[in-house]
């Protein structure tokens, strides 16, 4: 290996040689992220065709009780004596069959239009006049025609536990093996099972509000739902992937140019964005951290303390504050223009007009509201560094920047990479920043309904509160996702924390 | 010659130690200076008070709060916050830890997937659930009410296992085992072994949990539009005080606001900042 | 207080790495037995494999009469003493003790009189109102260990309870727990990489690598009589020294030859008497141990002794009592570096030695051991696998030692000079061959009879000891091996026939009668299909099969089927296979057979020819899976 010449070279050759080998090796992470894709589908199609497997098992191997389960389920538990779960799932069964004959049922027929009358005109039978009253509402449809999707999804799944339990019973008896009793599952619930017992809640709870609000995004985003198809007065349809096309410049609106344009300079600047957002913090954090902790001076706690009490107020606050006194007509301009800084009409546009102004104002004040928090961080950490590392560093005779260099700046990045991801996926999607300080800032001509400081998530953000435009939005989000998803999964996999969670143990 | 090099290193620790000392009362000022504008500003007796042009205000006056806690839902609103985030608090503390013990302590089949999942759904824009999950709780009644902010909440705490798995984590396994030899089911061992020891951590999580009510603002006013007076004191804030065209005339209202806000947030983080330290540094980030 | 069995005991990892192959092992009660092994050798999970923190991947745990492959750990009647202690911290002394009595909700005064009588023996009444948090690390190790006694367990497991103690402690809690063991009267089962401790602690230990037990035997055995150079190296410190190099046999005496070395010492044969003769050829490479504490320096030794070699010393390092000299038998050698050369020296030093010297030192030949240089296996073993002997082949006879034997038909060969093996357990003591008994000893529970025939020396397994002088002897001719000019001419029959066979779900209908009536009931049954036969099987060995393939797995693994040839009977209907000769030794006739692929032999009176039936015996027959190698029966 190259080890030894690594070892000769100097810092910055190593920095450098680092540095190059990591963008050296990004596209082979990469393409390892995507060629591991193919080999974790052909596991999932495993697992899937398992699935098959094991019902035909059930069908080939399975006496009449086990038969039966097919269609009433739970009765090869009953059957032999396993009643609550029996019992529970022939329960789950007779609720769905309800719950699709008087609910479900009908919103999955309507899932193909998603409605077809908005109004229908109903005359009052006693006073004689006629008023439109809603009808179809497209949302509605949607909304609920995947929720019996999820739950025909649930039921499947269940159907599936039943017949396998029913199998498995079976063949325990057979063996003549110990099947548990009902007294022992439910004492496994707090055990072996005890996972289940304490995932269900929280999962049940994300996958109401999480899960199934971000399906129905994905599906408006192949939907026209915008201001013009706002139920309950209009409905809206299936548009396939116009929105998509109009996204990269081939659909048939006449603003899809400008909206790819707007999409790329958003993008670049979100980029921008998190990239300062995170290393800038981090560095200046560092720094203040320094200096602080550094032996001989006095008063830690105070300057720790000043720089806290920025954290526990709350965030909105500072940046709303902020956002008024860096306003045209702010306390900062008019201080400016009494101290005879600057002309009444020459008032400099903060967070308003001028784009680099307000994206450099934004990055500062970030920097503010960030660096108590870094610092916090590399302060807990700094104590961590062991002290006879800096002993030994001094007994070598290296000065307190070599140190620096030497021992605290490798250890900090070492032990901080977790986090540094976590914040930079953070900021690629921070809303609050950008949207409390410049929210307000005027649409830029040449963009789609985007400000110059707008990241994805705002214009995302504008797109659906202001102009209604979900479908498009939709569109936005997904691929919002994406990128940050496909960022993380690649950074996050590859990092070594992670990886090797169980050595902490 | 030697002396005159040990003196000329102590005049060197010196000067920097008073450069550092220079630099870190630049920063406490830049740091504090928009803390006491904003108290200074809710204490400003000129109507539209953002807009003067200086720094003390010629009147100083009480009005601004006498005026928020009688001429605005402000009381409302921060009763509201106060209600949602106590509730939250107790909902998310549970389910975090409870989730956190599971990824952390226990093995089964889809442990890893789940984890994942997580992982994935934390990186969707939040808001964009924001139409679904507003029909959604319009369709069990629950918009305008406090029960709804507190279901939205609470719903997704799952996915903020990361800390409190990784405090779970640092706790020997052996523990778990010599616990189970001793006789103690899963169970057990989450309310008498585990539990016990995780004190920072439930301190952390209730602390971030209690605070995260007060600052969010896109929910609570997207959930509570129906009716102004359920606002949690986030949205009212930035809703009414700060709506376009109020600005000139609230500012001033709003500075007090924002006062009141933080005074009670800032004694609680004050009071417990070395669980949060040591939540954030020792959670999120190991070696 | 019971016995712990493991029988075929295998932990495979689901990448396929195994951390445990085939632990077998019978611990009485009673004992202490201590795994020792290098890190990684699966001593660890052998042990949690016992306390039930791992499962079991195939095999049978019993730990007094009950199977408890399956139970959970808190139902095993165990208790785990673990090297960083594993205290709770939130909980007081007394609070950790009572902890696991508490769950078992015992009433409060036995709880308090169970601590406190723990706490006495273990001298740590004081501390009961401390957290574990203000205690020693030696305090802390006796409440955990007091935590286990509490329970009052059939079996107590420690893994490597002093590791995390200093030297001197180590040794005052080493002593502690041997008098704790001898006290409670339980089993103790105790796990160490260290072997002082093993040495100081067993009644016996099990010597474990990369997942293999090497040997399992006393303290004093093992080092005495170590089976491979592994452990021979592992047991002893300093280790022992080992030395590459040759054995030639001149006469009635052999010469060690050493490899880079102008040493060369020379032994008696009756030393070698149970080596392998091709080892004596001065050509195969074997290693020579030899231990420290077995070479000396003393001028008497050195006068009178009869292998004395120069080594030039490098170093020495004192240690007060006694001084370890280091140095080379190549006088050009470095000692400081271990080599196959390099010789360490136990002396209690009378006269100065310095470094550069050139001395003479004697071995001790008593002790010396020889290793096979490629399987390490000690070429010296106890209870010799196999007497070699000159055999010549003359009209259907055969001659060794002086004696004839009539080869009967089916080892019947041409004349032959050639090279006679025949294992010691294949002597028989119904023959009418007049042998003496040089001498009878037991090693661990086998009679090893050493007899004189012809002048030469034979061993042989007895079944009791024997007191006569003399015997009369016979040869199992199914076991011998005769090899002419490096071919096998007789090969032995093999003991252990192999079926290949898979595990099978049938259905049958009984007739039951039930309130008068006689109704068919259709049960379910399992057994091995063995070349389209099907044969029941026990309910024990079915649940054996589902334990270590699960159910779904059972019944498409490819599984071999291993009876003994005496187990194996003529049936009506049974497993078919075709005879293709009837191997006849004199006293025994055995049948040939082929079972589709497999070869199978049959022990038969008559000769049979075309098609016959077979059956095993299902109460003595193995299993073993062939895609991993796990014997599960």
């Amino acid at each position: 290996m190259v080890d030894l010449e690594y070892l000769k070279m100097s810092p910055l050759q190593k920095f450098w040689f680092n540095f190059k080998a990591f963008f050296k090796g990004l596209p082979s992470k990469f393409s390892a992220f995507f060629k591991a894709i193919p080999k974790k589908l052909y596991k999932l199609w495993l697992a899937f065709a398992g699935i098959f497997l094991n019902i035909g098992r059930a069908a080939r191997d399975g006496d009449w009780k086990t038969r039966t389960s097919f269609a009433v389920m739970g009765f090869g538990l009953v059957a032999r004596k396993r009643y609550l779960r029996g019992i529970l799932y022939f329960l789950f069964e007779v609720l769905f069959v309800l719950y699709m004959v008087f609910f479900g049922g009908k919103y999955i027929a309507q899932m193909g239009t998603l409605g077809e009358v908005a109004e229908v005109a109903v005359k009052d039978p006693l006073t004689g006049i006629t008023v439109y009253e809603y009808h179809d509402n497209s949302l509605l449809i949607l909304l609920y025609s995947l929720l019996t999707i999820f739950i025909m999804i649930a039921f499947v799944y269940m159907w599936y536990q039943n017949v396998k339990s029913s199998l498995i019973s079976q063949q325990f008896v057979e063996a003549r093996m110990h099947l548990p009793t009902d007294k022992e599952e439910i004492h496994s619930y707090a055990d072996e099972n005890y996972h289940k017992t304490l995932l269900s809640v929280p999962l049940l709870g994300l996958t109401v509000f999480t899960i199934l609000p971000i399906f129905f995004m994905i599906f408006i985003a192949f939907t026209n739902f915008d201001g013009n198809h706002y139920p309950p007065a209009n409905l809206f349809g299936w548009v396939g992937g116009e929105n998509f096309a109009n996204l990269f410049g081939g659909g048939v609106a006449g603003n899809s140019s400008k909206f790819a344009f707007t999409f790329g300079q958003v993008l670049l600047w979100t980029i921008v964005w998190a990239f300062f957002a995170t290393f800038l913090n981090y560095i200046l954090g560092m720094l203040v951290a320094i200096i602080i902790n550094k032996k001989g001076i006095r008063f830690k706690k105070l300057w720790r303390t000043i720089l806290v009490i920025t954290i526990a107020v709350p965030q909105f606050v500072s940046l709303l504050f902020m956002s008024q006194i860096f306003s045209d007509q702010g306390l900062i301009n008019n201080l400016l223009v009494k101290w005879g800084v600057i002309e009444d009409a020459g008032r400099i546009p903060f967070l308003s007009t001028d784009g680099t102004l307000a994206r450099t104002m934004i990055i500062l004040i970030n920097v503010w509201i960030g660096i108590p928090y870094s610092m916090l961080i590399c302060t807990g950490i700094l104590m961590n560094i062991p002290e006879d590392l800096y002993e030994s560093a001094r007994i070598d005779g290296a000065g307190p920047f070599k140190a620096y260099m030497k021992i605290t700046l490798p250890y900090m990045l070492h032990v901080t990479t977790p986090y540094l991801i976590t914040q930079f996926i953070g900021n690629l999607n921070n809303f609050n920043v950008i949207f409390l300080l410049s929210g307000n800032v005027p649409i830029s001509s040449d963009m789609y309904n985007a400000g110059q400081t707008d990241l994805l998530i705002t214009w995302l953000y504008k797109l659906t509160m202001t102009y209604n435009e979900y479908g498009l939005a939709s569109v936005i989000g997904i691929l919002t996702f994406v990128i940050v998803a496909v960022f993380s999964l690649v950074l996050y996999n590859r990092s070594k924390s992670v990886k090797n969670e169980e050595d902490f143990m | 010659m030697e002396k005159k090099k040990l003196r000329s290193k102590k005049g060197a620790e010196r000067a920097t130690r008073i450069l550092i000392y220079a630099v870190l009362i630049v920063i406490s000022i830049i740091w504090l200076i928009p803390f006491l504008l904003l108290i200074i500003q809710s204490f400003n007796g000129n109507a539209g008070g953002g807009y003067g042009n200086s720094i003390f205000p010629e009147v100083w006056t009480f009005d601004n709060y006498v005026k928020l806690f009688t001429e605005t839902d402000f009381p409302k609103w921060y009763g509201n916050t106060l209600l949602v985030s106590v509730v939250v608090t107790v909902f998310q503390t549970a389910i975090v830890l409870v989730t956190s013990y599971a990824l952390s302590r226990l093995r089964f089949k889809m442990r890893k997937p789940l984890m994942n999942l997580m992982l994935i759904l934390g990186m969707f824009p939040g808001f964009l659930s924001m139409t679904a999950v507003y029909f959604v709780l319009k369709e069990i009644h629950l918009t305008a009410n406090p029960l709804g902010l507190i279901l939205v909440y609470s719903a997704s705490s799952a996915m903020q296992y990361y800390i409190c798995k990784g405090f779970f984590d640092t706790i020997p396994k052996s523990l778990d085992e010599a616990a189970r030899i001793d006789g103690a089911s899963r169970q057990q061992i989450l309310w008498k072994v585990i539990l016990p020891l995780a004190k920072p951590i439930i301190i952390y999580t209730v602390l971030t949990a209690f605070i995260a009510p007060w600052g969010e603002y896109m929910f609570a006013s997207l959930i509570m539009r129906g009716d102004t007076s359920m606002y949690t004191v986030a949205a009212g804030m930035k809703e009414i005080f700060l709506s376009q065209g109020n600005e000139y005339k609230y500012f001033t209202v709003f500075c007090a606001a924002a006062v009141v806000v933080s005074i009670p947030i800032t004694v609680l983080f004050i009071w417990l900042q070395r669980y949060y330290v040591e939540g954030i540094t020792g959670g999120s980030v190991k070696g | 207080m019971a016995e712990v069995s493991l029988k075929h005991i295998y932990k495979v990892y689901p990448n396929g790495t195994k951390a445990v192959n085939d632990f077998n092992m019978e611990i009485k009660d009673k004992e202490f037995i201590v795994f020792v092994g290098p890190s990684g050798c699966g001593k660890s999970t052998t042990l949690r494999m016992i306390a039930g923190l791992e499962d079991i991947s195939a095999g049978e745990l019993k730990i007094g009469d009950l199977i408890v492959n399956d139970v959970e750990p808190k139902d095993r009647d165990i208790a785990m003493v673990f090297q960083n202690y594993a205290l709770y911290p939130h909980m007081t002394v007394y609070e950790n003790i009572a902890f696991g009595l508490r769950l078992r909700k015992l009433p409060k005064d036995e709880i308090h009189k169970r601590v406190t009588e723990a706490a006495e023996i273990l001298g740590i009444t004081e501390y009961l109102g401390k957290k574990p948090k203000e205690m020693s690390g030696g305090q802390r190790q006796r409440v955990a260990l007091g935590r286990a006694i509490v329970r009052e367990p059939k079996v107590m497991l420690l893994d490597e309870p002093l590791s995390n103690l200093d030297a001197k402690l180590r040794t005052q809690m080493r002593a502690e727990i041997s008098k704790l063991h001898s006290k409670l009267q339980t089993t103790f089962v105790y796990v160490t990489h260290d072997q002082v401790e093993a040495m100081t602690m067993g009644t016996r230990i099990v010597v474990m690598k990369n997942g293999f037990v090497q040997q399992i035997d006393t303290p004093k055995n093992l080092y005495n009589y170590p089976e491979n150079k592994f452990v021979a190296g592992f047991i002893g410190t300093p280790q022992m020294n080992f030395f590459e190099g040759t054995l030639l046999k001149s006469g009635e005496n052999v010469v060690i030859n050493f490899d880079n070395s102008e040493a060369e010492i020379t032994v008696p044969y009756s030393m070698l008497y149970k080596t392998k003769p091709s080892y004596l050829d001065g050509k195969t490479k074997v290693y020579i141990g030899l231990r420290p504490e077995d070479i000396s320096l003393a001028s008497d030794d050195v006068k009178n002794g009869k292998a004395v070699i120069k080594v030039s010393v490098s170093h020495k390092e004192e240690l007060g009592s006694e001084t370890l000299i280091y140095g080379d038998i190549n006088l050009n050698g470095d000692g400081y570096v271990e080599s196959s050369t390099r010789i360490i020296i136990k002396d209690n030093c009378e006269r100065e030695i310095n470094a550069g010297d050139l001395i003479d030192v004697a071995l001790n030949l008593d002790k010396v051991h020889i290793f096979d240089a490629e399987t390490e296996a000690s070429v010296l073993p106890r209870i010799p696998e196999y007497n070699y002997l000159d055999c010549e082949v003359k009209g259907g006879k055969l001659g060794f030692l002086g004696t004839e034997l009539v080869l009967p038909e089916a080892v019947k060969c041409a004349d032959l000079k050639g090279e006679l093996l025949i294992p010691t357990d294949a002597i028989t003591f119904d023959g009418n061959i007049k042998a003496e008994v040089a001498a009878c000893e037991n090693i661990n529970g086998v009679n090893l009879l050493a007899l004189m025939l012809g002048g030469k020396r034979l061993y042989a397994v007895a079944p009791s000891l024997i007191g006569d002088k003399t015997v009369n002897i016979g040869v199992d001719l199914k076991k011998i091996t005769i090899i002419s000019n490096g071919e096998n001419v007789v090969s032995p029959m093999p003991e252990i026939n192999r079926f290949d066979c898979t595990f099978e779900k049938r259905k049958t209908v009984e007739k039951v009668e039930a309130n008068g009536k006689v109704k068919n009931k259709k049960t379910a049954i399992f057994g091995f299909n063995v070349a389209g036969a099907f044969f029941k099987s026990s309910d024990d060995a079915s649940q054996k099969i589902f334990a270590a393939l699960g159910i779904k797995k059972a019944f498409s693994a490819p599984l071999k089927l291993e009876c003994g040839v005496c187990d194996l009977h003529f049936t009506d209907s049974g497993i078919a296979a075709v005879a293709e000769e009837t191997l006849d030794y004199g006293k025994e006739k055995f049948l040939k057979c082929k079972v589709g692929e497999n070869t199978v032999y049959v022990k038969t009176e008559t000769e049979y020819n075309g098609n016959v039936y077979l059956l095993p015996d299902f109460e003595k027959i193995g299993v073993v899976e062939t895609e991993r190698e796990i014997k599960i029966i």
